[in-house]
């Protein structure tokens, strides 16, 4: 008998990820593995998923595993080396998509005074809706049990549920994505651990129906993990409570067992635990805000209502909210919070924030059909990132021209065994026939020694990145690499693929790769299997040498793709990942806005393609730099596209490659933000007067509301990032002393940030307010830009401000009849 | 002639400080009086009060919502200390109120 102590190092505890990783890593031995969780005193085989969960092991545990057996020897050398260096890797990375920052609440909101309570963002969003309580799966109120019939048939029912409920799980996976995948994946992996089917039995022989055996699996299951003290793991209990009323309700019909809820007009669902399924079938039309109080951010429920952009709040107790049920109510996952009083002031709120959505939206809309070019005609590809076939016809309604990055790891992931050729073929052919002979660029795997998949055993590394991986692995592993070119090519003659290999450094590799691909062509060719002549062949440039030696590669492939994360993290030599570092992260560095600049000069003089796919294709504020870099696409996640294609449409190519010749003679990252920033703020000269910024003769029931809707309108006219943070600036400056004049105006300002072009905005009203102690109709708000170097702005808004202390001009601006009459006094009078 | 001088500043140094400046002007010149006004605000002085209108001045309006800058200059002068809001607000009060006081 051997032993191996440790401590547990996961954060979450060892829950169902990481207890697969242990169970098909200990299955891979003869001899028993005990595995024991010293302060619970509980033990479990190591060999069962469910059973590693049930000694509910959690960070700190002293544990130890007792290996008793023939291969006891061998298995103990590899189970410690797996303890001490895979295991602690083996817990996913909390969503880095978390949700908003929960910040201060914005003036706006709370100036209304409303009644709300305080939970936690979990899906960003607002919406109305009428609170409905959703049930959760109590199997202690299932009265009418099923009465017990024969053994057999009764052990026959369940052996033909259970077989039905993994065909109905596999299925879905076919068809899953994203997020519901991992779930049914997940619940899969449940049903067919051992332990769970022993226990099943068990109960079987002892409480005799099938519906006995199933509830008090459920609930033994459900004991062991809701006793935990890990989040986490207790909310994996509503995982097997899920499963098994899948499996009642395939034993006994659906209608059973009430289950299904239909929504019939829009509807706020509360509930203490939702599971996936219960979720899924909800109707999405009328759910339109969820409530969870007891859910927390890794729950499976939140990350699929994160998946359907269904507004979500956590953390809120039942009993502040139950006497609203069937009340309308706001959820605002925005800013976290549950409104529950629905006075006129908070629906007006909320009909402004969905008005400068609507309009951001429609304003996107006619972006999204386009090619997407510069304001001077240079044409710019803009593509999606994607990892699943699924994601591809969503990411072209979206505005993607093509599929700049199809990463091809998540399909290997997760799994125990590599995907065959077939099931490959069958996604990639999805995915290029979704793309309507767009173009679609398939990465070959990038896996390695930091992304746990299993079954390539891969031996831990020190230092992954630095490690082998991705291209490194192809030659160990021919015949998984020539499955994936096999089936990329047979898919090939659907639509218009390319293919771009990871991690490339040297010449070598990629002149393999091409032998490689030669042979597959030839095999396919032997087997009377048809592919497209021509596939463009490229790479990613992540590793810093391939700067130097474009020259050479170019003689041998079609296009590069800049992976600008990694390329960072090589250059700087930087962990982005770690705190104490990640400052050095900066892809505003000069040094490597130098390199960027090299790669695509050099790549368009040997007359090929370049484009980027890292994060910083998605960022706005850096785009004019992207831009003067002459790049032919930017590869982004979907949501991005939209926003960027609309800001390239506003850039002019000659300004950008001046601001891109600048900051490249910057000495540092900061003077480049400054720079970007400038920039933004000049590019168009925009006029301080527009009439986007003009309103006549709306009814505005508050200051609250005027503030508001100019700060939007700013937003929606470009000139502000962040309304309600420029709201609050004004705001602040309304608390030193109220801006009302008397004589029915007002003259709210403020110097921030927060506006990047100097603006007067002007807005009379169809009723007269109060504005602090005076009746306001005519407001007119300057917003200067805090940065901005020179006086000029602010010699214009000290003209208006003496002009606004004459009668006259006051009364011309007061009778105007029209918007562009109130932009030409303006122009006029302060002479712009 | 009455001359009076007035120096204003406010918390923004946006909008008030000018509005002030503007307003004690209008006042002045209803009152027939001759009148500089000073201002400090976010593009900087103005204005700028030379030594001979300090002197010459029989009254200075100083708006009191921030410090005024190189207040020392006024340091034998009448001062009449107001805020940017009273005087957008209540010019014409204030220059009653300076007339009462300088006695005409």
């Amino acid at each position: 008998m051997k032993k191996i102590y440790f401590t547990c190092d996961l954060p979450n505890g060892i829950h169902a990820r990481p207890a697969s990783h242990i169970e098909s890593k200990c299955n891979k031995f003869i001899s028993n593995i005990n595995w024991k969780n010293n302060r619970t005193g509980i033990e479990g085989d190591a060999k069962s998923v469910l059973s590693i969960i049930g000694t509910d092991t959690l960070l700190g545990d002293q544990c130890e595993l007792v290996i008793e057996g023939q291969d006891q020897d061998l298995a103990f050398e590899q189970l410690q080396r797996f303890i001490l260096s895979e295991l602690p890797l083996c817990d996913s990375p909390t969503n880095k998509d978390e949700g908003p920052e929960q910040g201060v609440l914005p003036r706006n909101f709370t100036n209304l005074n409303p009644q709300f309570i305080t939970g936690r963002t979990a899906s960003s969003g607002f919406a109305k809706g009428k609170l409905l309580h959703v049930g959760s799966i109590n199997f202690d109120s299932i009265t009418n049990r099923p009465t017990v019939r024969e053994a057999s048939i009764e052990r026959k029912e369940l052996d033909s549920a259970l077989t039905s409920l993994v065909d109905n799980l596999s299925l879905q996976i076919k068809k899953g994505e994203g997020v519901e995948l991992a779930v049914i994946k997940a619940h899969l992996s449940i049903v067919n651990d051992k332990e769970f089917q022993i226990t099943l039995s068990e109960k079987l022989e002892h409480d005799g129906s099938c519906a006995d055996a199933i509830i008090a699996t459920a609930k033994h299951y459900g004991h062991i993990l809701q006793k935990s003290s890990s989040q986490y793991l207790r909310e994996r209990e509503l995982d097997i409570r899920d499963i098994c009323f899948q499996l009642l309700c395939l034993v006994y019909g659906e209608e059973h067992f009430v289950r299904k809820l239909k929504l019939n007009e829009a509807t706020i669902c509360i509930a203490k635990d939702l599971t996936p399924s219960q979720f899924l079938d909800l109707d999405k039309n009328y759910l339109k805000g969820l409530i969870l109080t007891q859910a927390g951010k890794t729950s499976h429920t939140v990350i699929l209502a994160r998946s359907f952009s269904i507004p979500t709040v956590v953390g809120i107790n039942n009993d502040k909210i139950a006497h609203l049920i069937d009340h309308d109510i706001f959820v605002d996952s925005d800013i976290g919070v549950v409104v529950t009083d629905i006075s006129e002031p908070i629906c007006r709120y909320y009909e402004e924030k969905q008005r400068v959505i609507d309009k951001v939206i429609l304003r996107q809309k006619q972006y999204i059909g386009q090619k997407c070019f510069t304001s001077d005609g240079t044409r710019i590809e803009v593509a999606a990132n994607i990892a699943l076939d699924v994601e591809v016809t969503p990411a072209f309604t979206k505005g993607a021209e093509g599929i700049g990055l199809f990463r091809t790891e998540m399909l290997y992931m997760d799994r125990d065994s590599a995907p065959s050729e077939e099931e490959l073929y069958n996604i990639f052919s999805r995915a290029i026939i979704a793309a309507k002979n767009n173009p679609i660029i398939i990465r070959t795997i990038d896996i390695g020694g930091d992304k746990p998949v299993d079954y390539l055993g891969i031996p831990e590394e020190n230092n992954p990145f630095l490690g082998y991986r991705a291209v490194r692995i192809y030659e160990e592993f021919i015949d998984l690499f020539k499955t994936q070119l096999r089936s990329i090519l047979r898919a090939s003659v659907h639509g218009a693929v390319k293919i771009m290999v990871p991690m490339i450094s040297s010449l070598e590799e990629i002149i393999w790769v091409k032998k490689i691909l030669a042979e597959v062509r030839q095999e396919l060719h032997q087997e009377q299997l048809s592919y497209a002549e021509e596939i463009p062949l490229g790479i990613m440039v992540e590793v810093p040498s391939t700067v130097f030696i474009i020259d050479q590669f170019c003689k041998e492939i079609d296009f590069f793709s800049i992976g600008s994360n990694d390329l960072t993290q090589y250059l700087m030599a930087v962990d982005r990942d770690n705190a104490k570092v990640e400052k050095y992260y900066n892809s505003l560095n000069p040094a490597f806005l130098r390199t960027l600049k090299m790669i695509v000069d050099e790549v368009h003089l040997y007359g090929k393609w370049v484009g980027l796919c890292g994060e910083l294709g998605a960022n706005t504020a850096v785009l004019p730099l992207l831009v003067g870099l002459g790049l032919d696409e930017l590869s982004m996640g979907a949501p991005s596209i939209p926003a960027t294609k609309e800001r390239i449409a506003k850039l002019d190519t000659g300004s950008c490659k001046q601001l891109l010749k600048e900051a490249l003679n910057c000495g540092s990252a900061t003077d480049v933000e400054s720079l970007l920033r400038l920039f933004r703020s000049q590019q168009e000269e925009q006029p301080i007067i527009t009439q986007e910024c003009i309103s006549l003769d709306y009814d505005f029931q508050s200051k609250e509301q005027v503030i508001k809707f100019m700060s939007n309108n700013l937003y929606l006219a470009g000139r502000c990032q962040s309304p309600d943070k420029l709201a609050d600036d004004i705001w602040t400056r309304e608390d030193v002393f109220s801006t009302g004049l008397g004589f029915g105006f007002a003259i709210p300002h403020t110097k921030s940030e927060h506006i990047e072009q100097s603006t007067i905005s002007v807005s009379r009203l169809a009723n007269p307010i109060k504005w602090g102690e005076d009746d306001v109709k005519f407001v007119i708000m300057l917003t200067i830009n805090k940065h901005s170097d020179g006086d000029l702005h602010m010699k214009i808004f000290s003209k208006l401000a003496r002009k606004i202390m004459h009668a006259q001009f006051r009364q011309v601006l007061m009778d105007s009849s029209s918007v562009q009459e109130v932009e030409a006094t303006l122009k006029v009078e302060l002479e712009i | 002639m009455i001359k009076i001088i007035a120096v204003t500043a406010c918390p923004t140094g946006v909008a008030h400080t000018y509005m002030a400046a503007e307003a004690i002007e209008q006042a002045a010149k209803v009152k027939g009086w001759e009148c500089c006004v000073e201002t400090q605000g976010s593009i900087g002085i103005e204005n700028e009060l030379q030594v001979a209108q300090i002197e010459a001045a029989d009254l200075v309006i100083l708006t009191k919502d921030i410090a005024i800058q190189n207040e020392e200059r006024f340091k034998n002068k009448k001062i009449l200390r107001v805020t940017s809001g009273e005087a957008v607000r209540h010019a014409a009060q204030i220059m009653n109120k300076i007339d009462e006081h300088l006695g005409l």
